[in-house]
């Protein structure tokens, strides 16, 4: 059979087209039967091959965690939805943010009370029926729900008096929030939720809180985020406060979550 | 093969609208390379900032998901959804200051633990000559014009069809073709004179 060598061969735009795949059948079938007899279309479509295999080379795989990370992000995102949901039928108004104590244990003074209250229990460990107290974005006490009590020792601070710390949490602590709403929504029980007393913790109240408690829930844009704490977090404390001004001269320490 | 592509993913994204979890993780292992590298680039390449990005974008769908109605291209819609979020994404980076908590060691340095890996790496000769591969694709892409880049990215590595990407940039496909064609030869050329290549 005759072979073509013709440098300004007709086909060769079609040649690309059908490299990429977007030709008709019957248009694919005539450039193949087309490309075992025109050298030239044939190192057209070879370049254009490498050309193509070139480019999507310069993608990157994802990195291995990073599926797993995307679906539990995906469903934190899907149970905080539900659980705001369930909120406001027992709860109005609900404001945007919602903050859940998930730890063990979180201790509230309240006057002369110390309520010392594990991980999604009411203070005598049975479930509750009062709501979460609900707080803005700015750390204002919302209107609690009857029977719920208020935290009337804790004046919110000015402005000027809180050092700001921004984190990220570990998986751990998503997992641990994860937990958290599974058992608000799944148990179909309202537990009664405390503000993170991180909010206003004094600087020697989060030191102590991070010494002693497995995990603190800290206000979050993200609602309902929670990480470990432990003496690395006192350790991670101490060399921000070179980089985050007032943290060891701090009223009040406001952690949030990124 | 591209069609049945879309068909699929455009099928994923009506069953997972109406609940279907298992659906929507299909789609998320389908799509999830094309989002990370289009969240890296908007990155400028940092891996953890692109991770972070790509799990905002996922949630971004999965919010938006009741309002796929499958009469545009899930590809064009997703590739909305990116945007929105790189965008998002710059407009807080510039009002945070954020510090990261690391898990410092004894000695003070970064205590992330390596983990072994079962060595199934290319030869460090084949690494080396990908890598050098890739550095001078971005390099000539760098010479191009953004218009022409943007497209060639949009269609050789985001794999986006022309259709898409009309959808996309707002023009009609003869547009998108032609502009294509040009950006090609250009890049081509570039290629060839940058290390023999083709």
């Amino acid at each position: 059979m005759e072979t073509l060598n013709n440098k300004n061969c007709e086909f060769k735009d079609n040649v690309i087209d059908y490299c990429e795949g977007l030709l008709a059948d019957e248009d694919a079938r005539t450039i193949e039967a087309h490309l075992d007899i025109c050298n030239e279309c044939k190192e057209t479509l070879r370049d254009h091959k490498a050309f193509c295999e070139a480019l999507e080379a310069c993608n990157t795989d994802i990195p291995a965690e990073l599926h797993e990370s995307i679906m539990r992000a995906v469903k934190r995102e899907s149970l905080r939805t539900r659980f705001l949901r369930a909120a406001k039928r027992y709860a109005a108004p609900v404001a945007a943010a919602i903050l859940l104590i998930v730890a063990v244990p979180a201790v509230i003074k309240n006057g002369a009370n110390e309520v010392d209250t594990p991980a999604h229990y009411s203070a005598n460990g049975d479930s509750v029926t009062e709501i979460a107290m609900v707080v803005d974005g700015k750390g204002r006490l919302g209107e609690p729900t009857e029977g719920v009590k208020t935290e009337e020792d804790h004046e919110i601070a000015p402005a000027d008096t809180w050092a700001d710390i921004v984190v990220e949490p570990s998986a751990e602590a998503q997992d641990a929030t994860l937990e958290a709403y599974q058992y608000v929504v799944e148990s179909g029980e309202v537990v009664t939720c405390y503000l993170c007393p991180i909010v206003w913790a004094s600087a020697d109240e989060v030191k102590t809180l991070a010494q002693n408690y497995a995990a603190l829930v800290v206000q979050s844009d993200d609602i309902g985020a929670v990480f470990k704490t432990d003496r690395e977090l006192l350790k991670a404390l101490a060399k921000l406060g070179q980089d985050v001004p007032n943290v060891d001269r701090a009223d009040f320490i406001r952690v949030s979550v990124k | 093969m591209d069609g049945e592509r879309r068909d699929k993913l455009t099928l994923l994204a009506l069953n997972a609208a109406s609940g279907d979890e298992g659906a929507f993780e299909e789609l998320v292992y389908a799509t999830e390379r094309t989002v990370y590298n289009m969240a890296l680039r908007a990155c400028g390449g940092d891996e953890h900032d692109a991770a972070d990005l790509s799990q905002d974008i996922y949630i971004k769908l999965w919010r938006s998901l009741a309002s796929f109605r499958g009469e545009s291209s899930f590809n064009t819609w997703l590739f909305r959804i990116v945007q929105n979020a790189a965008a998002d994404r710059g407009r807080k980076a510039a009002k945070n200051r954020t510090v990261s908590l690391t898990v410092e060691g004894e000695d003070g340095e970064d205590g992330r633990d390596e983990m072994d890996i079962e060595d199934t790496a290319p030869t460090p000769e084949a690494s080396l000559m990908e890598s050098e591969t890739n550095a001078d694709v971005m390099r000539a892409l760098d010479k191009l014009t953004e218009n022409h880049r943007e497209i060639v990215i949009l269609r050789y590595m985001d794999g986006f069809s022309v259709t898409e990407i009309s959808e996309i940039l707002n023009i009609d496909e003869g547009t998108v073709k032609s502009r294509l064609f040009r950006a090609r030869e250009k890049l081509k050329n570039l290629l060839e004179k940058g290390n023999g290549f083709g």
